[in-house]
């Protein structure tokens, strides 16, 4: 859920790589930490097993000015991928604002991608949320293993809902597609939040807030 | 829902308050966060970029212990407590969906942290549960939101020969 504090001009918008284990979603994290200028990353926050699997989460805050008048503060994190930690998972998803889903593209891992997008949806019941009312692409990772799925297969198996969602072909650890997704999904985001606010503003109020200001 | 909004009085006020109660407890850093690690207010002895972190990690840590909680028929455990050896850390919940982050050195006791968090609580709750029903449009209806530049990526991929 997007947070304004309009004293200090800022904008904070929480977006969440979602996906079955070891498809790549903290590889995408780590990509961009590696090569983001200083100016623009804080530090980024791995909380792994000693098997370098993620068990909790992890966190790469970014920054940038495309909101004229604000600074926009992206929040990224990583769900982890395997089965039992789906209760963390869901504390990872409150109050997301944009989704990319990352899919590994082995054949060996269709069933890993369909039940993960699956569970995202449940998971996303939980806070009577839904993928139609929150922006998300689809990443179609580890293009660059041979014989992996056709991407017209990996489509037909995971962007089946009424509004098809922007898919990339990435190769994360590469850094692949991984800047064009992260573009894409912020602008979603931004473009989403401008959205609301003009329709807010541009509907009567009901019940207008009082607008008296907090005494010192 | 389009999120929520702190005005600058507000956020002026909840810096008050935290700046009232950080020299009594000695905090290294006092901050208020949503539940979901954003910062709204804070009061730190020296400007630490990681602070953020800080706040993402305590959220995500006390969300753990709301499900622990949870798990042994409680709504929620009202305040946790982190002891180190030379700091700790002290989250307290404020109006189910803020928190209160307290970094004390361990000359700081717990019950000081707690009896100056008693303190200013209460208006704490008032301005947070203000801030929690109104949106952008709701305090600053005339702002015109616009992307800097429509066509332009938000990051630059840099060169690759740049890449560690």
């Amino acid at each position: 859920m997007s947070f304004v504090n309009l004293g200090k001009r800022e904008i904070n918008f929480k977006i969440v790589y979602y996906g079955p284990p070891l498809s790549g979603k903290t590889t995408n994290l780590e990509f961009l930490h590696s090569v983001m200028p200083d100016d623009v990353k804080g530090k980024m926050t791995m909380l792994s097993t000693q098997q370098d699997r993620t068990l909790y989460f992890d966190f790469l805050p970014l920054k940038s000015s495309a909101i004229k008048g604000f600074i926009s503060r992206f929040q990224l994190y990583t769900v982890p991928g395997q089965p039992i930690y789906n209760q963390t998972r869901r504390i990872v998803l409150t109050g997301v604002d944009g989704l990319v889903f990352v899919a590994d593209s082995q054949w060996g891992e269709m069933e890993n991608n369909v039940a993960s997008f699956e569970n995202l949806q449940e998971n996303l019941k939980t806070f009577k949320r839904s993928l139609d009312e929150i922006p998300h692409i689809i990443q179609f990772n580890k293009r660059d293993i041979p014989g992996v799925a056709p991407v017209e297969y990996m489509d037909f198996v995971l962007n089946q809902r009424a509004v098809k969602a922007l898919s990339f072909e990435t190769v994360a650890r590469e850094g692949t597609g991984v800047y064009e997704s992260l573009n894409m999904i912020c602008k979603m985001v931004m473009s989403q939040f401008i959205k609301d606010h003009k329709m807010a503003t541009e509907r009567p109020a009901a019940n207008p807030p009082p607008a008296k200001e907090t005494p010192s | 829902m389009n999120g929520y909004a702190l005005r600058d009085d507000q956020g002026r006020a909840l810096n008050r308050l935290l700046n009232r109660i950080a020299g009594q407890m000695e905090a290294e850093a006092l901050l208020i966060s949503d539940i979901g690690g954003n910062i709204l207010a804070q009061e730190i002895r020296k400007e630490d970029e990681s602070i953020q972190t800080i706040a993402a990690l305590a959220a995500g840590s006390f969300a753990a212990t709301r499900e622990l909680a949870r798990m042994i028929g409680e709504p929620e455990f009202l305040s946790v407590f982190h002891r180190g050896r030379e700091q700790s850390i002290f989250m307290q919940s404020l109006a189910s969906q803020f928190l209160v982050v307290a970094i004390v050195q361990k000359t700081t006791a717990q019950g000081l942290v707690k009896l100056c968090l008693e303190k200013i609580a209460p208006e704490l709750e008032v301005i947070l549960t203000a801030t929690a029903g109104q949106s952008l449009a709701d305090i600053a209806a005339d702002t015109k939101l616009e992307l800097a530049d429509d066509d332009d990526d938000l990051f630059d991929e840099p060169d690759p020969d740049a890449q560690e």
